[in-house]
């Protein structure tokens, strides 16, 4: 079984092997740079959380105590996150992967093959968690100073906890996929996870996490601290690797016994409970996973939905927009994006409304230009989702356009009218709502329309043409485009032009910032010279722009990225 | 009607197409041969306008491609070998969209789309969601799409991969009555015995050159094959050096 599940594995390590070495034949430097940046960027979360784990645990009376608080959540937050990141996974893994049928003919053992899926779904739904969550847990247990084996000890009970929710992921979608056909499972998960992360989110940020930070924050942080004391769920996993971990810390090994043996237990009966379920269940449903795969198993029913749009598909001008429409509105990984669109509306609405600028020295306007840079960060971040990708979302199916008698215009414009609209008037509604709760009057409401116009509309078509020239239409979940190397160089320009418009602004408004320009040595740019040198950028960022999308088009017009 | 003058397509440091120059005329199914990346499909590609070759000039219907690229698509069809349509349009959703892009009217569409879906057995699908069909049956589909607006130049890579027996019949039937009311078939295919029962002339690619362009007598007469042993034909102009090595 061991070496069964060996072999399988290496299908997987071979793949990312190659894949690896060709993106690294293909562009050295920007691999280079892109490891680089993550090494950089884990070396320095790393640093981090040590100096907090540090600091926590040693804070005088309560920081150990602090500290296995802090725990507590971390793994509260990890069993949470690992679930909600396994439902979708486990139903693509188990029944949606094209490399199924391939699978299935193989001349493995039946618990081997579920073992190897099963390491996979857990790979990819809990990387995130064991690289950043499992890194904490061993600064806690260094932070007291605890041998080498128990630091590793600690993060296999850590991957162990995280387990626990894959494989209840796997159990649930074994037995759903049983009564209703996979897709259907696989788009109910979609909205259900989409959900319940708005839901988090938002619950989150209700209770106000600044209220601890401000003065008096440390009491009500206790407070806090003896709710969750009352509340404590004896049944609960997360609850038992704290008590281990909090054992462990404090080097009371005996302490540990109860709670180690719990994790354990559950995870053999866990364990378990999968394979015979998988071989009851999965194994007498394997023609669905195929069928799924076909495509051909079910929603009969939902054929005529749409209609009412796609009646518009013969339209001779607006063909395109409803093409888009009809094909976004179908979809639910798409569509179920506007629940995190309008979470997140509330959320910045929210936040806004709890910033008091006078705590912050500053004018409400000056607040209003600040908020345009976050704004603009959320402008980048939606452009990026939508526009960014929609490009590589036609997939293969662009040679229906490639070879269509119709110029690339009414493609783009499709794109933009259908993703970029949307976007530019999400990024407007924040940035007057914002200023509008921050009590701005009518003249500066408009100025501040005419800022958010600006910002939008660049990180649109920064998106657009970056879609363009980073096409890959083979991609399986053009999602992951945005931490390609297009996607990261989208942010890097966007997040660097979105700084430079700020501060444009509050040179503009004879603000904080000049005072540091004047300190530094920059040009003075309170005379009407900054007049020029804003139409100057505007012009500049026009240029780069246009050079952008011209190459994007000459790039969808070779078609290199189809070979 | 087709006009390829040193054409040159490369991928990096790979020459897929070398300095091709072909002429098709009209009113034949010409059959397209070679082995596996000899460079057929890129110079499909080229043809339909996917890909722009680096160097030379492709002209159809005696117009160059750069210059007159709309007009020319209008006129023409394409079956690719591998049917990627979008997945969440119905099939007639799929044939309006592709309509509008013809500008066909909206009933015309109707009309002749249903008539082509059922020549193919698709009409029971046409409200079917595309991802929910088989590769043939995909397959059949973008015969219907390809045929929609009537063409004048019809090109298929791989016709016959996914039919089954009966729209196999069908496509074949389907080639030769177009060639013979006046329209042009460019044909890229596997299938030795199909090229051979269908084609006027033959053209095999080998390496990124045009090795042959002749019709098919002529060939297996230059050749000094049996008759119509377009198989044998293939393997002398497509023979490797190590094939010999090669154990039977």
């Amino acid at each position: 079984m061991i070496r069964d599940i060996f072999a399988l594995n290496r299908l997987g390590f071979y793949q990312i092997k190659n894949k690896f070495r060709t993106a690294f034949k293909q562009r050295p430097l920007g691999v280079a740079f892109l490891l680089l940046l993550g090494v950089g960027f884990y070396w320095g979360y790393l640093w981090l959380s040590a100096r907090l784990v540090s600091f926590i645990y040693n804070q005088e009376v309560f920081g150990v105590l602090l500290a296995n608080k802090l725990l507590e959540f971390l793994l509260y937050i990890s069993v949470g996150m690992a679930l909600l990141s396994s439902l979708t996974t486990a139903i693509t893994h188990f029944y949606m992967s094209k490399d199924l049928e391939f699978h299935f003919s193989l001349p493995v053992s039946f618990n081997s093959w579920v073992l190897h899926r099963f390491g996979q779904v857990f790979l990819q739904s809990s990387w995130m968690l064991m690289l950043f969550g499992a890194s904490f847990i061993w600064l806690f247990l260094e932070v007291s100073e605890t041998n080498l084996l128990v630091r590793i000890s600690g993060v296999l009970v850590y991957a162990i906890l995280c387990s626990y929710p894959v494989i209840a992921s796997s159990l649930v979608c074994m037995l759903l996929v049983k009564i209703f056909p996979a897709r259907r499972v696989h788009q109910m998960f979609l909205i259900v996870t989409v959900v319940m992360v708005c839901s988090v989110i938002l619950v989150f940020r209700y209770l106000e996490p600044e209220q601890y930070l401000g003065p008096g924050g440390l009491d009500k942080f206790r407070g806090l601290v003896d709710l969750m004391e009352n509340r404590r769920q004896p049944w609960n996993p997360a609850i038992w690797g704290a008590d281990l971990f909090a054992a462990w810390n404090q080097k009371e090994w005996q302490q540990s016994v109860v709670p180690g043996m719990k994790i354990l237990g559950l995870f053999i009966v866990a364990m378990g409970t999968m394979l015979i379920a998988a071989r009851n269940v999965y194994r007498s449903s394997w023609d669905r996973a195929l069928q799924a795969l076909s495509g051909e198993a079910d929603l009969l029913e939902k054929q005529t939905k749409l209609t009412f749009i796609s009646k518009w598909l013969s339209h001779k001008h607006f063909s395109q927009e409803v093409r888009e429409l009809t094909l976004f509105l179908r979809d639910p990984s798409q569509w179920s994006q506007v629940f995190v669109l309008a979470a997140l509306l509330a959320l910045y609405l929210f936040s806004v409304s709890k910033v008091t600028p006078s705590l912050l020295g500053a004018s409400k306007y000056t607040m209003a230009l600040l908020n345009t840079l976050f704004v603009s960060f959320i402008s980048l971040s939606i452009s990026s989702r939508f526009v960014f990708t929609s490009f590589s979302a036609d997939g293969q199916a662009i040679w229906l356009m490639k070879t269509a008698p119709e110029g690339w215009y009414k493609y783009m414009r499709g794109k933009l009218l259908v993703f970029g609209g949307p976007c530019l008037f999400f990024s407007l509604l924040l940035g007057v709502f914002s200023g509008m709760i921050l009590g701005l009057d009518g003249s500066q409401l408009k100025l501040l329309a005419m800022h958010g116009l600006w910002d939008a509309s660049f990180m649109i078509l920064l998106s657009l043409s970056l879609g363009m020239l980073f096409i890959n239409p083979g991609t399986e979940n053009p999602l992951k485009l945005i931490i390609s190397p297009g996607g990261m160089l989208l942010m890097v320009i966007g997040v660097f032009f979105a700084a430079v418009h700020l501060v444009l602004r509050l040179t503009e408004q004879h603000r904080t910032l000049n005072a540091f320009l004047e300190t530094y040595g920059w040009p003075n740019m309170q005379d009407g010279n900054g007049l020029y040198f804003i139409l100057g950028m505007v012009l500049a960022e026009a240029i780069v722009l246009l050079v952008l999308v011209r190459r994007g088009m000459d790039h969808l017009r070779t078609g290199n990225f189809l070979s | 009607m087709i006009r390829m003058t040193g054409v040159t397509k490369s991928y990096q440091n790979f020459v897929a197409v070398k300095d091709m120059d072909l002429h098709v005329p009209a009113g034949m199914v010409f059959g397209f041969l070679g082995p596996n990346g000899a460079g057929k499909t890129t110079t499909i590609r080229m043809l339909t306008g996917i890909l722009e070759p680096d160097k030379g000039e492709i002209a159809l219907f005696d117009k160059p491609y750069k210059k007159h690229r709309n007009e020319i698509l209008n006129r023409m069809g394409y079956i690719p070998d591998r049917p990627f349509l979008y997945g969440k349009l119905t099939v007639m959703e799929l044939l309006r969209f592709l309509g509008s892009l013809r500008r066909i009217p909206a009933k015309v569409v109707e009309e002749r789309g249903m008539k082509l879906l059922k020549q193919f057995q698709l009409g029971e699908f046409s409200n079917q969601l595309v991802e929910r069909l088989s590769h043939g049956m995909r397959q059949k589909l973008v015969f219907s799409a390809a045929l929609l607006h009537n063409p004048d130049l019809l090109i298929v890579d791989e016709p016959m991969v996914g039919l089954d027996p009966r729209a196999a019949k069908n496509v074949k039937k389907l080639i030769r009555d177009l060639a013979d009311s006046g329209k042009t078939v460019f044909m890229s295919t596997h299938t030795l015995e199909v090229a051979a029962a269908l084609c006027d002339r033959v053209g095999i690619i080998h390496g990124g050159k045009l090795v042959t362009d002749e019709t098919l007598p002529n060939l297996t007469q230059r050749l000094a094959t049996k008759d119509g042993d377009l198989e044998a034909v293939f393997l002398a102009l497509t023979q490797e050096k190590h094939d010999e090595a090669v154990p039977e």
